[in-house]
Formats: structure tokens, C-alpha cells, sequence
């Protein structure tokens, strides 16, 4: 491979990544359209629905709901930005370990999305509540989902993460030797 | 300076180490390419981290050979290490000018470039960035040990690969 057959793709390379970069800028944009334009929806919403009723259930249940999402959104432009640029400028053995932690099934920053969760769970039973169903099926429902999706997300990471993660523990425990 | 004149330098500053990176480790020159491409979209990615701590040089070799450890998937399974009689460093793994020489042989070559294939990842990884011409103080700095741990480490290498060629010469 000579260096001119690389050369006169340089442009057409370079192209492309300004092209990734602004998808990930896409990305961001959308995830702030959503907590710019679907939090002041779901705050009228919960104004209209305290005007009809007057119940402060509706305000707790809105409120929370608001908050979770929230959180939740800003958790996830956190991670997406952690994943999406790994730094490969760092020393291997750092690299791998940081790539270790990155295909963890369950990692310390994933508690950051906790609060959210909890607010969505406060909101959301007391919407049921409202509605007349008992506490006990929304924390059956949703935890129900909670576990679904965690289950989901472990056989997902077994078969594609888990082989991956243990070669890299592998190299890591090779250059610490 | 934007982002792309940036990375336009380094490109051009260090095209020739990226290249000989990828042909340790691809036999196939459309694999070169590929990778070398690859090499060059985590320079882009990692770019924004580049605060001169280290030599551009180094930093360009630790994104090369992170690269390689993780190319495509398919590195850890099948990474080779390729090298040929005109390898300049060549004779930096043997330290014996006279099996250099023998070295020229292509038999004793080949034998060579089997025994080199049965190291593990990173013994590779150590061994490319020997014939690249690093010190052990860089070579240190690219793979994130100390000095006397990659000492050790080749040393123990260069041992094993002497013992098994002298063997063959018997």
C-alpha cells in the first residue's frame, strides 16, 4: 500500500467523519427536542387534568412523570456521548480497562438512571391510582417491565458483550502479568 | 486550527508509521487498507483528547495499536505479525548480527515468521512497536506499563525467539 493510494481518499474520509460527527449531533439534538418540546406538552397536560379534576394526585403524578423523564433523558445523552467517542489515544492497558467497565452488565454510572426510575414508578402509580387501580398493580406492572427489560439486556450482553469483555479481561491480566 | 487541518497534519506527519502498524499485522493489502482506515476514524474520534502530554508520535502509536487490538473483532482470533527480511529493526529482536544475516535465508525467515505468530496479542503488539524503532521508555508509554516491565517483558521475548531459531539451525 503506498502513501498516494491512501491520499486520494483523505478527503472522501474525512467527509465521512464530519458526516458521523453530525449524526451525533443529531442524536443530541433529537434527545433535546424531546425534554424541550414533550416536558412543556406533558406540563400542560397535567394543568389541564388538575383544572377538570382539582385532585393533587394529578400534579404529583405529572410532576414525577416530568422529573423522570427528565432525568432519564439526560442520563441517556451522558452514556450515548461515553460510548459513542472511546478514546483510543489512551495507553493500551488503560484502554482496556475502561473497556472492561464499558461491557460490565452492571455498572456504578447505570444508578445514575435510579432516581428517574423512581420518580417514573411515583408518577405513574399515582396516575393509576387515579384512575382507581390499586398501588400494588402499577409496582407490579412496572417493576414487571424493569425486570423484563433487565432480563432482555443480560441475554443480549451474554451472547454479544460477555464474549468480548472476557478477551479483553484476558489481555488486561496478559500485560499485567 | 479546525479539527480537520489538525488531523490533515497528523495524517500526513504520520502516515508512514500508521501504514507499517497495519502491515505487521495484515498480510492482505485490502486488510492494510481497512484497517489503516480504521486507524485513521479513531484518530478522528480521539482527537479532541490530544492535549501534547506525550510525543504526537506515541499518542499516533497507541491509537494504532488500540486500534489493532480491536480491529474488526476478527484481531484477537487471527492477528498475525508480519514480517519480511527488509524489515529495518529487524535484527533489534535477535540482537545477533550473524543470525541476522542467516536470517536472509528464506527458510530460517518463514521459521521466524511462524515463531513470531505463536506470541500472544500483546507480545506482538511489544514486538511491532520494537521494529517500529521505539525505546522501551516509549514503548512503555504507548502500552500503559513501566519501563522495567517492558524490559522484562521483551527480553523474555527476544529469549524465547532466539532459543527456538538457534534450535532450528542445529
Amino acid at each position: 500500500m503506498t502513501a498516494h493510494e491512501f491520499d486520494t481518499n483523505l478527503s472522501k474520509l474525512t467527509g465521512k467523519l464530519k458526516k458521523e460527527d453530525r449524526h451525533y449531533a443529531t442524536i443530541v439534538k433529537v434527545v433535546q427536542i424531546f425534554y424541550w418540546i414533550f416536558i412543556p406538552l406533558f406540563m400542560v397536560k397535567t394543568a389541564v387534568e388538575y383544572t377538570n379534576s382539582h385532585e393533587i394526585s394529578d400534579i404529583i403524578s405529572g410532576v414525577a412523570l416530568i422529573l423522570g423523564f427528565l432525568f432519564i433523558a439526560l442520563s441517556f445523552r451522558k452514556l450515548y456521548n461515553e460510548y459513542q467517542y472511546v478514546d483510543y489515544s489512551l495507553p493500551t492497558l488503560e484502554m482496556l480497562k475502561k473497556a472492561v467497565c464499558r461491557y460490565q452488565p452492571f455498572q456504578k454510572r447505570a444508578l445514575g438512571i435510579l432516581p428517574g426510575l423512581l420518580l417514573m414508578d411515583v408518577g405513574l402509580t399515582f396516575e393509576w391510582m387515579g384512575e382507581g387501580k390499586s398501588v400494588l398493580d402499577s409496582q407490579l406492572f412496572f417493576l414487571g417491565a424493569i425486570l423484563f427489560g433487565v432480563i432482555i439486556g443480560l441475554v443480549i450482553w451474554y451472547f454479544k458483550y460477555k464474549p468480548l469483555r472476557d478477551k479483553i479481561l484476558h489481555l488486561v491480566r496478559e500485560i499485567e502479568q | 486550527m479546525t479539527k480537520e487541518e489538525k488531523f490533515n497534519t497528523i495524517v500526513s506527519e504520520n502516515g508512514e508509521r500508521i501504514r507499517n502498524i497495519c502491515r505487521y499485522y495484515n498480510s492482505n493489502v485490502e486488510d492494510q487498507k481497512d484497517m489503516y482506515q480504521e486507524v485513521l476514524v479513531n484518530i478522528w474520534k480521539s482527537l479532541d483528547s490530544f492535549r501534547g502530554d506525550s510525543a504526537m508520535s506515541t499518542w499516533v502509536y497507541r491509537v494504532a495499536v488500540n486500534t489493532s487490538l480491536t480491529f474488526t473483532g476478527k484481531a484477537f482470533r487471527h492477528m498475525k505479525l508480519m514480517v519480511d527480511s527488509d524489515t529495518t529493526n529487524l535484527n533489534s529482536i535477535l540482537d545477533d548480527e550473524n543470525l541476522k544475516q542467516k536470517l536472509a535465508e528464506e527458510k530460517l525467515l518463514e521459521r521466524m515468521q511462524l515463531e513470531l505468530n505463536q506470541l500472544s496479542v500483546i507480545d506482538k503488539a511489544l514486538i511491532s512497536l520494537l521494529l517500529e524503532g521505539l525505546s522501551m521508555k516509549e514503548i512503555a508509554e504507548v502500552i500503559g506499563i513501566t519501563e522495567p516491565n517492558v524490559k522484562v517483558k521483551i527480553h523474555r521475548i527476544k529469549s524465547q525467539l532466539k532459543e527456538k531459531l538457534k534450535g532450528e539451525q542445529l
